[in-house]
């Protein structure tokens, strides 16, 4: 494995470093997380290879699914023996909204909103977009998502603050009760005032440690 | 007579288009406003959020 990246990680080489992780029988593991670091790389190995082999759905509800054994886990050890704990999650964009997101995929915080159901406790889900600036992943980047999802562009124009907060659960009724078809502004805030409680609208950010 | 009625159902149609069109601008307004109500300043609460590492998400 360390030969065949020696040269640095390609997502073509997914599929024969899972196979090689998969009949590796000496690892001397770390815990990372309170996870085996084992796990983490041959799961990671899973979602790349799926990428690789262009199964795109397959490989996010693969991610998502894994995502929600990592969070059980956490979960079933700090219920153990004590009241049920509270906790925050905190992930990118797509993964925390109530429902079936945009790719298909029953995500993470779909599943956190249900167990809440089930346990007899509440779950409040809140998403950030930035209407402006730039952002840090493999060198500086613009950001503007008022461009991607007609929702971002309407909060953005109603936004009075550099950080502003909106409580989408009084529009929900309100967006069901609108006469079908759906404006693409409308059909945009229904799909995220059902997803989220709250949204809050950056009007420009800046990365960490720049 | 019967122009007389044709011209009364065109004006009752035109009145029910102008109702269902301000009703729906109406739909549309209340959604703002009840944006606008709800709207806080995350900076005036004193929290602040910090995204201190990006996700690679979904290429």
């Amino acid at each position: 494995m360390v030969d065949l990246t020696k040269a640095g990680y390609q997502r073509a080489q997914a599929a024969p470093l899972l196979k090689l992780a998969r009949e590796s029988t000496d690892v001397k593991d770390l815990v990372v997380g309170g996870e085996s670091l084992y796990t983490l790389v041959l799961k990671t190995l899973e979602v790349e290879a799926l990428r690789a082999a262009n199964q795109r759905f397959d490989a996010s509800v693969a991610r998502e699914a894994f995502m929600k054994e990592l969070f059980m886990k956490h979960y079933r050890a700090a219920a153990n023996g004590q009241a049920k704990p509270k906790f925050v999650l905190s992930f990118g964009q797509g993964h925390l909204g109530r429902g079936i997101d945009g790719r298909g995929v029953s995500t993470l915080g779909n599943f956190v909103a249900e167990l809440a159901v089930s346990e007899g406790l509440q779950s409040f889900h809140a998403v950030l977009f930035a209407a402006g600036g730039k952002y840090s992943l493999g060198g500086l980047h613009d950001i503007d998502r008022r461009k991607d999802e007609p929702a971002f562009a309407f909060l953005a124009s109603l936004a009075k603050y550099p950080a502003s907060v909106f409580d989408v659960r009084p529009i929900r009724p309100l967006l069901h009760a609108l006469p079908t078809p759906l404006s693409s502004r409308d059909s945009s805030l229904l799909y995220w005032a059902d997803a989220y409680d709250a949204i809050i609208c950056y009007r420009e950010v800046t990365p960490l440690g720049v | 007579m019967r122009e007389r009625f044709a011209n009364r159902s065109g004006s009752l149609a035109i009145l029910v288009l102008v109702l269902w069109v301000r009703g729906f601008a109406q739909g549309s307004d209340s959604i703002a406003e009840r944006l606008q109500a709800s709207q806080r300043d995350l900076a005036a609460d004193g929290r602040t959020f910090l995204l201190d590492e990006a996700s690679p998400g979904d290429p």
